[in-house]
């Protein structure tokens, strides 16, 4: 479903951020993009749709190319950037004017999930707190049942109760034709909701694999003492002792840890590979 | 569905453009409207009529046309804003239409429409103002008419050529576009100006005043003479400031939103 070969970009020719990524992302799947600060995820997100545009390389969403922005492909997807505009409407003035440009859009559900968010269906969008106006895109957003959906740190500004209300909804939404990528530096909003991880450092890609591979080739616990070999991917003094990650030699079922996960990938990248490569 | 132009989806986003902004787009128009309306009002007072129109009918015309130029491509002062806006599932073709209507149709027309009644209003008010017993009556009555359209092309080709022009600025300058593309275009004024004159200065020994494209004033004697330049520079300036300048201004405009980045 989205296609990316040999993407080169950079926000200047000397640094660039990406350099020759090729991935693919399948339908029917919540992927989790993981990165620092400044690692380009919100980059990635807007080569996908078409913000921005690779100045090497190709990038196809339903076969189209996102650089030539089509009506087509843009009612297809949604992304919702980390900081979100709204106009000085009110919210039944707003669905109005931008729901007619959505073939998919209902408006039974965008006032559902309205609701499950807590936002006021009578309000006006300038009222709003930067959370409610973020709860009421993310609203609209999945009323708009578009085959690809962009969410750039989606619970940056959303209280506790809303977090685990955003991660119902997503989880709510899901179907076998809809395809979500959530880039997130916040790794607990994610557990339990998403199917694969991407993490992406220095503009590479270190990891794409699904949760199930990774709980199967990864071991995630806690130690009273450190081991002494150099098998341990990442480690961590916690209460009890240390959490550690380590090849899943035993096969053993386990939670995965997304924060722990992300820094093992990111700390020992090499030896990370060889383990999914195995 | 048509990906290039749909009629349909451009009327929505025709919908979407004025009722998302309104207060943008209508202030910018009751902004131009006060403005010329306070500027007729006082030079009219100031004794000229005919300076009031001219100069109120300039302000108008360009600077508002100018001004709501620079607002209609205001997306991209924030990045969240930009998103949204090229993200809407409308094709380029359609976005930038429905600018160049609001600009060009719109505004154009509202303003003439404007400035036609309220000219006429303070026009009237004159002539039912003086005295008919006055010997100076018919002298007085004639002086004062309402302001020639047709008489005032060259400042409808400025119009053209700057509006354009701050199309294409405001989709170059993220933040106050319309202050940097005003000063953009009259630098270029002044560096034409003065590269005419010092090209001129070099042909002509006692040059008096010069004006590109158009005249060369010299002086021979004790007399003021003029350089007639042949016709054709004269028509070929005002055919390319009508029908080059201007299409080649939007097109750059629509080539520049279909590549605009945020």
């Amino acid at each position: 479903m989205i296609r990316i070969d040999n993407l080169t970009f950079g926000y200047s020719r000397k640094k660039l951020l990406y350099n020759g990524l090729s991935l693919s992302l399948e339908k029917g799947k919540i992927y989790g993009l993981l990165g620092k600060n400044g690692a380009g995820k919100s980059t990635f997100l807007k080569n996908i749709s078409g913000l921005l545009f690779p100045s090497k390389g190709t990038i196809t969403v339903f076969g189209r190319e996102p650089r030539k922005r089509s009506p087509y492909f843009l009612q297809n997807i949604y992304l919702i950037p980390e900081e979100v505009y709204v106009p000085a409407i009110p919210v039944t003035r707003y669905i109005k004017i931008f729901s007619p440009f959505y073939p998919l859009f209902n408006e039974e559900q965008f006032f559902k999930y309205l609701r499950e968010l807590e936002v006021e269906r009578d309000a006006h969008l300038k009222a709003l707190s930067f959370g409610q106006q973020k709860k009421f895109i993310i609203a609209f957003a999945l009323a708009c049942n578009t085959g690809l959906l962009l969410l750039d740190e989606p619970t940056n500004g959303l209280d506790i109760p809303s977090k685990a209300q955003f991660r119902r909804l997503i989880a709510g939404v899901m179907n076998e034709e809809r395809t979500i990528l959530i880039s997130t530096h916040q790794t607990r909003d994610l557990e339990n909701l998403i199917d694969s991880v991407l993490i992406i450092d220095n503009g590479n890609l270190l990891l794409n694999n699904t949760i199930d591979k990774i709980s199967q080739k990864l071991n995630f616990r806690t130690v009273k003492e450190l081991p002494e070999n150099d098998t341990i991917l990442f480690s961590e003094p916690a209460f009890g002792g240390f959490v550690v990650v380590q090849e899943n030699k035993d096969n053993e079922y386990n939670q995965i840890n997304l924060e722990h996960l992300f820094n093992a990938v990111v700390e020992k990248p090499e030896a990370v590979k060889k383990i999914f490569l195995s | 569905m048509n990906n290039t132009f749909n009629l349909t989806r451009f009327k929505f986003v025709f919908i979407k453009t004025i009722v998302e902004r309104p207060t943008q787009i209508a202030g910018s128009f009751v902004l131009s409207f006060s403005v010329v309306l306070l500027l007729y009002f006082f030079l009219k007072n100031l004794g000229s009529f005919e300076i009031a129109q001219l100069f109120s009918f300039s302000v108008g015309l360009i600077g508002g046309g100018c001004f709501l130029a620079s607002q209609v491509f205001g997306y991209f002062s924030d990045g969240a804003s930009g998103a949204s806006y090229l993200t809407l599932p409308a094709s380029t073709l359609e976005k930038w239409f429905c600018s160049i209507i609001i600009v060009g149709i719109f505004y154009l027309g509202s303003f003439l429409l404007f400035f036609r009644g309220m000219d006429a209003l303070f026009v009237h008010l004159y002539h039912i103002g003086l005295n008919k017993q006055d010997p100076r009556y018919m002298f007085q009555y004639n002086e004062v008419y309402v302001f020639d359209y047709p008489n005032a092309w060259p400042l409808f080709i400025f119009f053209m050529n700057s509006v354009c022009a701050m199309l294409v600025g405001s989709l170059y300058f993220n933040k106050i576009s319309f202050i940097k593309v005003a000063l953009v275009i009259c630098g270029l004024y002044f560096f034409t100006f003065l590269l005419n004159y010092l090209i001129n200065s070099m042909l002509f020994k006692d040059l008096v005043h010069t004006y590109p494209f158009h005249t060369v004033d010299i002086k021979t004697g004790t007399e003021q003479g003029i350089v007639i330049i042949p016709g054709y520079i004269d028509r070929a300036f005002d055919f390319a400031t009508v029908y080059i300048v201007p299409p080649i201004l939007l097109f750059i405009s629509y080539i520049r939103l279909k590549e605009k980045e945020v």
